[in-house]
Formats: structure tokens, C-alpha cells, sequence
């Protein structure tokens, strides 16, 4: 595999992580197998049991110890990851805003899946939705290739200084995660010089300098430390378009927090996240070619969530879907949707604005789904009017 | 046995200044615990009293490194400190020493008087670092091959270590050492104990050796700026060079005076003068004989020998390149070299022959032990009034050790011998059999007996070297005296108060200690604050245990209790001088009572003294207090019947 220059590989988007694990050469992974993340577990130990990484594998017996040691790991002053899928998520939950709060630079990518119950294993995105206000930063994939890349770039965005927040890395469970497709890989040498040593500053491990990790924190000093998180996740929003930049001079891949397609002169448009992106953007095709002004915009970071971004990809804009692919049961919409709405308020563009929830539990979206969702945005234009601000795409009635 | 004295010298590493209550058994117990060891130790804890009490931000009185992460995870917390640790450790990350108390899987440790060969020769023990390549043997082609160490392990010891000793063999080990012995043609490793009881051992004594595999032919010779008349060479026959670098190692000397550059071969034996003087003709030099020795003039060859043989008795040395080379041109350097400072007598009443070699120079005794091993032979090396003396061995193929034969004086070849000190255990890369490390990680939780127990139990299970320690106050005691499993039959808590209806607690408790001694790690023990040189006894093993070790110590809680707290001791005493917590360990599966009360305290006693407990000294609960004496008794008896099983079976 060191011979991979401008190669193409046929792989699926959990071995393209893996892959990416591969050659980051974490100091510890930790890690729990869950459907579909399972792969990622299995081709990385194959790794570990080859001798093709130095990483020391820690074949913990629940995602909640796997999160556990992964704090431990970390915070002992480790190049620490793990990866997780849907209810392996959930039993982590109370160690990831540990994690976070703790400020160690974790990186986990995770295979969204329905979050149970009822159990289902298929693909839609209320395992990660849940987790966004744990102080996480969240990249959404629409591709392995994207998955493989930033998996790479996260390592850079959680060990800044100025930023020391774990991230997740979110792919599509089966639709992108067991599909297979052509990769392009970086060389294994320029992955390890982009991803440097990491050098944190105060390791748990450093005996000279001894420090207390996760004491206890009352009503003086909390909030400060909150207060410290929100700004730390504020400062990413600054500092990732440098690392950005970095990864495109060292790689030539592009990186944005978000993606657009056609959406410069777009009257009508489609927000998606992930691999729903891919069946908008051949329907935005086939309207164009109809005379018909669609776009898209697709997030690639949700956390920081980059209003500004978003806001000005969607100054011309007149009539907006967001598609959400998790339901918050806030009777409000889905969380994109509820978010995207929120940052438009005070941006002097007000655009018609629907909400469709659509996918849950790994339904299928077809390209005539998104076809419907553009042909209501025309008929909101034309009476002016959403008729029905919040839709189930795909759901029987 | 822990010794007072030197317990004070330990640092503290919990500091005084905690805001745990006045009284409370956990910071006794966490202080005692951490004198088990001398070395760097990182803790962690579980949410709890420990925790929230010695660590209110931005105070901490934790003077070591320190780790929270959540009430239930401690366990797995660790092993991922402990699992980062051998990862940089692995990565050349943590370049510092950190002290860790190591240990053998299979393996086992000597005592700190050993040396051990290395690509530099002979080194003590202690001083072998990390990377240094190491001369091992390969069990399965029975080859000599250099291999690198991975690590040292290090770790006080104390109690019987295995002597062994002859002519040829000496060494002092620990009873779970693993020795290569021959057996039937072939090598086998058992523990340093078997050697006991065995009648007789054989040793392996020779090893195979086929060289670098380069083959050389002609030897080069540096050229150096053309000096005055003298001839000038480019190389030498190789074996020819051989046999005048072993003379020249043994009785060389080189001069420089204004007349010039000579090399001295000291020689008073006439065949032996006669036999360097026709090699050194043969090499094409121009030698010339003196009374007590052959010279000749050369400042190429002067400086060619200084820098690869050495100048002076004291820095003789074999060039590295030569010893490389196979067995039959090792024969050449090593025949001359027993020409010039060897010797051979012939022993008394024997039809063998002792061969000896002689030297000052450290240098050119590790050399030559190097040589002879290579050779397929062995060797002893004793040092007297600066002069080394090397025995050289016949090429036999093995030597016994026979436990019965006394040899020296009354001593018996194999004995078991005090010890106390630190032993040390190199790792090889290879040719090891499964040695590995531990490194003083401590874990300390209160809450391992329910919600902690399976990220306990995954910790065992995976074999992180860490020491997990349960201060046992039998309840939730951090928010208010809670029932756990651990609380025992009978206490009032606030989740189970006694009424009219309720005695307390209704079940016995969880007999945690016997479920993670059922996980097989190699020590887990029972232990009290009151008894406190059995519990740093205990620390120390844990510390040194071979994989996770567990302590469960009783922890006293005056609050939750409800007792004095100028009692804690007394209470922790009272305990264990009535039976409801035995001091017992499990060592490698073995089961033992550390300590055994000459008569058991009826358990009234102890339910008397805390108030938790109050409520059954009624008529109608008097029952209770006697089904909580039978729950003990029947308790000891379990421990003693297994005591007594395992024992036997060690």
C-alpha cells in the first residue's frame, strides 16, 4: 500500500477510513464493533495484527469503556481515536461531552445509523444529530473519498492549539460506508507529513509536571470552562480554512465548510448533508437543462455550524428545502432545518423556507423524491407561500 | 514485611490538605496503598469522595498525575492511560524513564548482581538500556544471534530467589524465572522453582555460530600519506592477519619515538619467537628478532592497530569485523591469542585440560567471551587485582546442575537463598518467551461493585498493568449513604432504612474480591488500614503482580456508619478480628490468609459499634444478628476450604 500515488482503489467508504487510520498511525484506538461501522474495526485490527501500524489496539468490551479509555488514552498525551455507529454512540454519550469538556483532541469517525428504537441499522442521521450539542465538531461526508480526506484533516482541526476539540467524522451507514468506489489515495509519506507529531502540552503521562485531569468543577468555575468550549468552537470557525487551505496546497482536494452546486444564480434550492447531496445535484442537472434556476447546498461542517457561509451562499435564493435525514420531535422540523432557519433571520435575506424529513431508518430517496421537493419549492415561488412548511419525504401517509 | 523507617522516606502523594472528612478510612487507605511503591505512579479515580474531595478546581492535592473521568469508568480509563503509556513508550514518545514496576508474563527477573552480555559486552544489569542489542540464543536453531531489548523490567523483590551454581553456572533468580534447559535433545523452558525439585538439569552449554556470511579473502589496509622510505601495503591474506592480530592482541606493544614507529610482539619462547617471525615474513614485513621479543617498523600497520586493536594492556580489544566473521577464521585469531597471554594445564587426576586466558583490559575480555561462545565453547570469567581470568571450557555439549550434589563446602548447587532488593528482566525482541511490563498505574474507585464492574471486568480481562484499588465503604457514600452491593446484611441506608417493617439491607453482600479472583489475574487481595504492614505488603504485590491487580480494601465511613470518627482504625480492626473482612490473597490462584485472628470476635461486636447497625439489637431482629454471625462463619469456612484446595494444587 505504500505505492498508492494517484491510485485509484476501489474501496468502500469504511475502508476507505481505515485506510485513513492506516496511515494517520494513531498512538491508541479504541474501539467496539457496531453495524455499520464493523469494517472500520476489522480492517484497522488487521492492520494492527500485520504490523502495518504501531497503533496499540484496545479491544474494549462496550463503546461506553471504548470512549472511556479513548479519555484516558488522549489525555495520557496519545494520538487517540476510536469510531462508533448509532446505539454504540448512545451508551459513549455521557464520555463524549467528557471528552469534549476536557478539551482532547479525539478523532471518531462515526457511520451514522438510526438510532434505536425501533432498532434498525440502516442509514439516517439521528445518532450524530443527538450528539450536537456534546461540544463536538461535526464534518458530514458525501463520499468515501470525502471520508477517507477528512478523516486525514480532522486530526489537524482537533490538535490545533487554538481549537482542541474532538471531532467526528460522519458518513452515510451502507449508502456510502459499504458502497463501493473509486478512492483516490494519498501517499502514505505526505499523509504523515501533514499530520505531524502530536505534541500536547500538558500529557498526564509527563511525571515531572504532574496535573490533575477532570476535577471536580462548582458553581466559580464551570461556567468559565463552558464559556471556554463556545469559544473554542467559535475560534475553529476562523482557524479551519487555513487547514483547509494547507490540506488543498499538500493534496489538491478543495475543502469548504460547505459545498454548492449551481447555486450562484439559483432561484430554488435543496439543502442536504452527505450522500443525499449526490442524487440532488444529477436532479438539479436534469431541471437545469428544463430552463429551470435550481441549486444546492450541501454542509459539509455542521459544528461550528458556518453561518456566515451558509448565509451567503443563499443570498440569491428564493424559495429553500432543507432536507433533514434525523426528526427532533420538536414538532418544529428537523435540525438543519430549525438551524438554517434561525441563522436566516437576522440576515436581511428572507427566502420561502420547507422542511423535509426524509430517509429515516435507511428509507431510500430517489431522485424523483428531490424532484418533488423542487417542483413544491417552484409552485411556493409562484404563490409566494409554502403551503406546508414541515413534509415527510417518502413517508406513507 | 514493610519497615517503618523506610515507609516514611516514601513521599506523600496525596497531600494533606484534601477536604475528605476528618476520619475517613479512603484517604488512609489511598496513602497506605501508594507507599506499596517507589516509582512514578499516575492514579485515577472514579466520581465519588475521593475524587470530588481532593480535587475542587482550581485545587488539587494530588501530587502526582491524576485522572477523572466519570463514576463508572475508572477502570477503563486507566487502560487507556496504561494502553498510551506502552504506545510511547513503544514510539521512543516518553524518552524519560518513568519508573514502572515491571514484570514477566511467563517470565521472571535476577536479582541485581547479574550481568548480562550485550553487543558491548558485559553489562550490569540495571545499566542495559532500551535498544542495546543483547546476545540471546535462538531455542529453535540453537544460534547465537544479537537481539534488541525492548525494555528493562524492574522490581523489588523480596523472598526466596533460586542459587544455582558450579563451575560454569551462576546465577540467582526468581522462583518463576523461566530457565532453558536441554531435555532430550532439545530446549525447554521451566520455572527457576522446578529446579529444585529436579535431581539434575542439563544446561546447553554450546552454541552454533556460521559467522556473517561474508566471505573475505584478502584483508585492506588503509594507506596513509607516504611516509619516508617505508614500504607501503594495500592488504593482507586474511587468516595470516588473523594470527598476527591475535599475537598482536596478546603480547603487542606499539612505540613512537623520533626513529620511527614500532610494533613489538613480546616473545621469550624461542618456538614461539621463531613461529611470529616466519608469519610476519610471510605477511611480506620486514621483521627482526630481539632478546625477548620480534619488532618490526611501520607507521601504516602502527596506526591500523591502533585504531582497530587498541594501544595498552588496558584497551586491547578484538576489531568488531573479525568476530563477525565464521568459526574457521575466528580459530585463527583465537589460536594465537592462547599462544601469547593463554594457557594450558593439564588437570590433576583428570584427562581434561583447563584452558585459561588472561587479560587486563575489560574491553578484550568481553571480546574473547564473545569469541569463545562463538567458537561453540564456554567460559567463566572471574576478576582479581585488576586481571581478568577467563576459563575456557571443552566443547562439551552440555552441563548438569544436580540439586543434591554439594560441591561447594555444604552448599548444595541449587538452593533458594533470601533476597531483598530490586530484580531486573531485559525484553527481547525476539527469542523471548512472554515477558512483559507493568508500570505502576493505580486505579482507585469506590464503585466497583456495581456499576463499575464491567468496565472492571473488561480491564482484567484484557490484561492492562495496572493496580485497581476498591476502598470499600459498603454504600453510596459520596451522596448520603445509598445501598450498593456492597453493603452488607442488616445496615440501615437511606435507599434501605430499617423500619417496621424492614431490617435494613435484606441480602449478604457481594463478594467482589471472589469475583475478580475468578477473572485468574495474578493477585488479589483483601486488606484493612488497621493492619497496615499486611496492606502495604499487599500494595507492594500488586504493584509487582505479573497483569491488573486488585485490592479491596475496607475503607471506614464514620458518616455512613455512623461511628466516632476518631474510631476509623479501631473499627477497620474490629473487622477483621471478627471475621467480616478476612485478610486474605489470592497469589496465581492461590488462596491464603495473611493474617488469621487467634479467636474470632463474636460479629455482635462489631455490629455494636456503629450505628448503622442499631436498629437490630431488638427482640424481634435478634434473629438477624444471628443469621449475619452464620453468613461469617460460613464465609470463613468457604475461604479455608479454598485455601486449603488451591494450596494443595500449588
Amino acid at each position: 500500500m505504500t505505492q498508492v500515488k494517484s491510485k485509484k482503489l476501489p474501496l468502500t467508504g469504511d475502508q476507505a477510513v481505515a485506510t485513513a487510520m492506516k496511515q494517520i498511525d494513531p498512538d491508541v484506538v479504541a474501539a467496539y464493533p457496531i453495524t455499520p461501522q464493523t469494517e472500520i474495526v476489522m480492517y484497522f485490527s488487521n492492520y494492527v495484527a500485520n504490523g502495518q501500524v504501531s497503533t496499540e489496539l484496545i479491544p474494549v468490551e462496550s463503546e461506553h469503556s471504548a470512549m472511556s479509555a479513548c479519555v484516558g488514552a488522549s489525555a495520557a498525551g496519545a494520538r487517540t481515536m476510536t469510531a462508533t455507529s448509532a446505539n454504540g454512540l448512545a451508551l459513549m454519550w455521557e464520555i463524549v461531552y467528557i471528552a469534549a469538556s476536557l478539551r482532547l483532541p479525539i478523532i471518531m469517525p462515526v457511520v451514522n445509523r438510526a438510532l434505536s428504537g425501533p432498532i434498525n441499522i440502516h442509514c439516517d442521521h439521528s445518532d450524530t444529530m443527538g450528539a450536537r450539542d456534546s461540544g463536538w465538531i461535526q464534518i458530514y461526508c458525501e463520499s468515501g473519498q470525502e471520508a477517507y480526506e477528512n478523516t486525514i484533516l480532522a486530526v489537524r482541526i482537533a490538535e490545533h492549539k487554538d481549537i482542541l476539540l474532538p471531532v467526528m467524522i460522519c458518513q452515510d451507514g451502507f449508502i456510502t460506508s459499504h458502497a463501493v468506489e473509486g478512492v483516490q489515495l494519498l501517499e502514505d509519506k505526505k499523509v504523515k507529513e501533514f499530520v505531524g507529531e502530536y505534541k500536547p502540552d500538558h500529557p498526564l503521562l509527563d511525571v515531572d509536571n504532574p496535573v490533575t485531569y477532570g476535577p471536580l468543577d462548582l458553581q466559580d468555575y464551570y461556567f468559565e470552562h463552558k464559556r471556554q468550549q463556545s469559544e473554542a468552537m467559535k475560534g475553529a470557525l476562523k482557524i479551519m480554512p487555513d487547514l483547509f487551505k494547507e490540506f488543498e496546497k499538500a493534496f489538491g482536494a478543495k475543502y469548504d465548510f460547505i459545498d454548492t452546486y449551481k447555486l450562484e444564480d439559483a432561484e430554488i434550492a435543496v439543502v442536504a448533508l452527505s450522500s443525499t447531496a449526490g442524487t440532488a445535484r444529477s436532479v438539479v442537472d436534469g431541471l437545469r437543462a428544463g430552463g429551470v434556476k435550481a441549486g444546492l447546498l450541501r454542509p459539509r461542517v455542521f459544528r461550528p455550524f458556518p453561518k456566515e457561509k451558509i448565509i451567503g451562499a443563499l443570498k440569491n435564493v428564493k424559495a429553500l428545502a432543507v432536507l433533514d435525514r434525523a426528526e427532533s420531535f420538536s414538532a418544529e422540523g428537523g435540525p438543519l432545518y430549525t438551524e438554517i432557519k434561525a441563522a436566516l433571520y437576522d440576515s436581511g435575506i428572507k427566502p420561502l423556507v420547507a422542511n423535509y424529513i426524509y430517509g429515516l431508518g435507511g428509507r431510500d430517496i430517489f431522485p424523483d423524491d428531490i424532484k418533488k421537493v423542487y417542483s413544491d419549492l417552484g409552485a411556493a415561488l409562484k404563490n409566494k407561500k409554502v403551503s406546508n412548511p414541515i413534509n415527510y419525504l417518502g413517508s406513507r401517509e | 514485611m514493610a519497615n517503618i523507617k523506610e515507609l516514611a522516606k516514601i513521599p506523600e502523594r496525596l497531600s494533606g490538605g484534601h477536604r475528605l472528612c476528618a476520619g475517613c478510612g479512603a484517604s488512609t487507605v489511598v496513602r497506605q496503598v501508594l507507599m506499596g511503591t517507589k516509582d512514578y505512579v499516575v492514579a485515577g479515580s472514579a466520581t465519588g469522595c475521593l475524587e470530588v474531595a481532593t480535587t475542587i478546581y482550581p485545587f488539587t492535592a494530588w501530587k502526582i498525575p491524576f485522572i477523572h473521568n466519570a463514576f463508572e469508568n475508572s477502570a477503563a480509563t486507566m487502560s487507556g492511560v496504561e494502553t498510551a503509556y506502552r504506545a510511547l513508550k513503544k514510539k521512543g514518545k516518553i524518552t524519560k524513564e518513568i519508573k514502572f514496576v515491571a514484570f514477566g508474563g511467563d517470565g521472571g527477573c535476577y536479582s541485581d548482581d547479574t550481568d548480562i552480555f550485550t553487543e558491548n559486552g558485559f553489562k550490569n544489569i540495571k545499566d542495559i538500556k532500551v535498544g542495546e542489542k543483547i546476545w540471546s540464543v535462538n531455542p529453535e536453531t540453537n544460534e547465537l544471534e544479537l537481539q534488541e531489548n525492548e525494555k528493562l523490567h524492574q522490581y523489588p523483590y523480596k523472598g526466596a530467589m533460586i542459587r544455582g551454581k558450579s563451575r560454569f553456572i551462576d546465577f540467582l533468580i526468581t522462583p518463576n524465572h523461566n530457565v532453558p534447559i536441554w531435555y532430550k535433545g532439545r530446549w525447554e523452558f521451566i520455572k527457576g522453582i522446578d529446579l529444585i525439585k529436579r535431581y539434575k538439569t542439563a544446561f546447553l552449554r554450546k552454541f552454533y555460530w556460521y559467522g556473517n556470511g561474508i566471505k573475505i579473502s584478502d584483508i585492506d589496509i588503509p594507506k596513509i600519506p607516504k611516509y619516508t622510505y617505508q614500504k607501503e601495503f594495500s592488504k593482507f591474506e586474511i587468516n595470516k592477519w588473523l594470527r598476527f592480530l591475535g599475537w598482536y592482541i596478546s603480547e603487542g606493544c606499539l612505540y613512537k619515538s623520533k626513529s620511527g614507529y614500532l610494533i613489538r610482539i613480546y616473545q621469550s619462547n624461542n618456538d614461539k619467537k621463531e613461529k611470529i617471525y616466519k608469519l610476519l615474513q610471510n605477511l611480506g614485513l620486514s621483521p627482526f628478532k630481539c632478546n625477548r621479543s620480534v619488532d618490526f617498523q611501520s607507521k601504516q600497520i602502527y596506526e591500523y592497530l591502533e585504531k582497530e586493536c587498541g594501544k595498552g594492556s588496558k584497551n586491547k580489544r578484538i576489531p568488531k569485523w573479525a568476530l563477525a566473521l565464521d568459526k574457521g577464521h575466528l580459530r585463527q585469531i583465537f589460536g594465537s591469542l592462547m599462544d601469547g597471554d593463554g594457557s594450558v594445564t593439564k588437570q590433576e587426576n583428570r584427562s581434561s585440560y583447563h584452558l585459561r586466558y588472561i587479560t587486563a583490559s575489560t574491553m578484550l575480555m568481553n571480546d574473547m567471551v564473545e569469541l569463545i561462545l562463538k567458537l561453540g565453547r564456554n567460559c567463566s570469567v572471574s576478576k582479581k587485582d585488576g586481571i581478568y581470568r577467563i576459563g575456557i571450557d571443552n566443547e562439551y555439549l552440555k552441563h548438569k546442575l544436580y540439586s543434591r550434589r554439594k560441591l561447594y563446602g555444604d552448599k548444595q548447587q541449587v538452593t533458594l537463598e533470601n533476597y531483598k532488593g530490586f530484580v531486573y528482566c531485559p525484553q527481547l525482541k525476539k527469542n523471548h518467551t512472554v515477558i512483559i511490563k507493568r508500570n505502576g498505574k493505580i486505579s482507585l474507585s469506590g464503585n466497583s461493585y456495581d456499576i463499575g464492574l464491567q468496565s472492571l471486568s473488561g480491564t482484567l480481562e484484557r490484561g492492562h498493568r495496572l493496580v485497581y484499588v476498591c476502598y470499600n465503604n459498603e454504600a453510596y457514600m459520596n451522596t448520603g449513604a445509598q445501598r450498593s452491593g456492597a453493603t452488607p446484611k442488616g445496615a440501615s441506608t437511606t435507599t434501605v432504612p430499617h423500619g417496621k417493617e424492614s431490617h435494613g439491607k435484606e441480602q449478604f453482600k457481594k463478594d467482589l474480591t471472589s469475583i475478580v479472583a475468578a477473572h485468574r489475574i495474578p493477585y488479589v487481595a483483601q486488606a484493612s488500614a488497621s493492619n497496615w504492614n499486611d496492606l502495604v505488603t499487599k500494595s507492594e504485590k500488586a504493584f509487582a503482580a505479573d497483569g491488573p491487580a486488585f485490592l479491596n480494601v475496607i475503607a471506614t465511613c464514620h458518616r455512613g456508619w455512623r461511628f466516632p470518627q476518631e474510631k476509623s482504625i479501631e473499627i477497620s480492626k474490629l473487622a477483621v478480628e471478627t471475621g467480616v473482612w478476612p485478610l486474605i490473597e489470592v497469589e496465581n490462584g492461590v488462596w491464603r490468609f495473611t493474617y488469621k485472628p487467634k479467636e474470632r470476635k463474636p460479629v455482635i461486636e462489631w455490629l455494636k459499634s456503629q450505628g448503622r447497625f442499631s436498629h437490630l439489637f431488638t427482640e424481634e431482629n435478634k434473629s438477624v444478628i444471628d443469621e449475619i454471625q452464620k453468613g461469617v462463619d460460613d464465609n470463613w469456612a468457604r475461604l479455608e476450604n479454598l485455601c486449603n484446595s488451591t494450596c494443595k494444587i500449588a
